[in-house]
């Protein structure tokens, strides 16, 4: 019976040693090693497509004096969304319209069409007017009274194409009725001294007025004033 | 939705319509085709997308979607509401929202229109505003 009952104990002994020698060693260790500490990892660990991998920051004329050049952030949340359901164009409208470049894609620039790749097309700085007050809600923003819309006139743009294997950008020209409108929401409080005020959020294609072939059409009633 | 966007992403998968919800843009988007596109703002809630070829509807936009959909839709909602929220009753809800203003014989058949396509799609959106 004494056999017994010491070669059960033995057992038990060797079952919760092996059972729990991780965490022995672990409280055993831990007191001579220092803890590790968080760090921060810049990036992904996928690499973001070109295509993807928009300037951080635009020059533009200030919304306030045109005579004077501001900064705007631009954001790739939305644009990495869109992505994300494999839809393209409005990145390209954005390399087109806006950054003034052709998207980055293999052949952009030696495809037939393409060539001379970036002629007709956009860079933020061109834009003709500016808006302030968009009438409707935005987020927190009721009346988003704090987004200022440029509005710019590129005469060709980039097409997605999935048809072509040579490459995923056909240049084409803008229809004439048609100018691009990018929307940017000013900071809040919006400081003029600091190197952005504001980030670039989304835009589109609009049709013009009649009475103004180069504002939108309604841009009366769409936006709450024009400040150039 | 596959949720990889990497180098290797292929630039000529086809697109498959889904409704997404862009914070950013506080806009919800329903579009049935990846194709060159023309805003048409109908109000200060929905804008028409067309085809920029043919000028016709091929989706649209909800604006300021973060607003609507905390004062008008999630406080009626049940405990045990759907996954989904289908966009043909969001379309429905501002209609009747605005049911009281007189609407314009455009503008109605823009909504009618969104509705249509909202409606024939089966549309819903998935993902919700983050403070929904």
């Amino acid at each position: 019976m004494v056999l017994l009952h010491g070669l059960r104990a033995h057992l038990q002994q060797d079952y919760l040693r092996g059972r729990f020698r991780g965490i022995y060693e672990r409280v055993t260790t831990t007191r001579f090693m220092a803890a590790p500490t968080l760090r921060v990892i810049q990036g992904s660990a996928k690499s973001c497509p070109t295509w993807l991998d928009f300037p951080s920051t635009l020059v533009a004329l200030s919304p306030f004096d045109k005579s004077k050049p501001c900064r705007f952030r631009v954001s790739r949340e939305d644009a990495s969304k869109a992505a994300r359901a494999r839809r393209l164009q409005p990145i390209w409208d954005i390399w087109s319209a806006v950054i003034g470049e052709p998207p980055p894609v293999p052949n952009v620039r030696i495809w037939g069409v393409n060539v001379p790749a970036e002629e007709g097309l956009t860079t933020l700085v061109e834009a003709h007017a500016c808006f302030r007050g968009v009438n409707r809600a935005l987020a927190e923003d009721d009346n988003g009274d704090n987004v200022v819309a440029y509005i710019l006139k590129p005469s060709h743009f980039y097409e997605h194409v999935t048809t072509n294997m040579v490459c995923a950008a056909s240049k084409r020209p803008t229809p004439q009725d048609l100018v691009y409108a990018l929307h940017v929401r000013l900071d809040i409080p919006c400081d003029l001294e600091s190197a952005t005020i504001g980030v670039i959020t989304h835009g589109g294609f609009v049709r013009v007025g009649s009475e103004d072939s180069l504002l939108p059409e309604d841009h009366a009633s769409r936006y709450t004033s024009r400040l150039w | 939705m596959d949720d990889t966007i990497t180098v290797g992403t292929d630039l000529f998968a086809r697109y498959a319509p889904v409704a997404v919800y862009y914070e950013d843009a506080d806009t919800v988007e329903y579009i049935r085709q990846d194709v060159p596109s023309v805003n048409r703002r109908v109000d200060g809630f929905l804008t028409l997308v067309l085809d920029m070829t043919s000028r016709k509807p091929i989706g649209f936009r909800l604006k300021g979607f973060k607003n609507f959909y905390l004062h008008h839709i999630k406080n009626t909602e049940h405990e045990d509401r759907e996954e989904f929220l289908y966009l043909v009753g969001v379309i429905e809800k501002a209609i009747e929202i605005a049911g009281n203003k007189v609407f314009e014989p455009e503008a109605r058949e823009a909504y009618d229109q969104a509705c249509q396509i909202a409606k024939e799609d089966n549309a819903y959106l998935r993902e919700l505003p983050d403070a929904a």
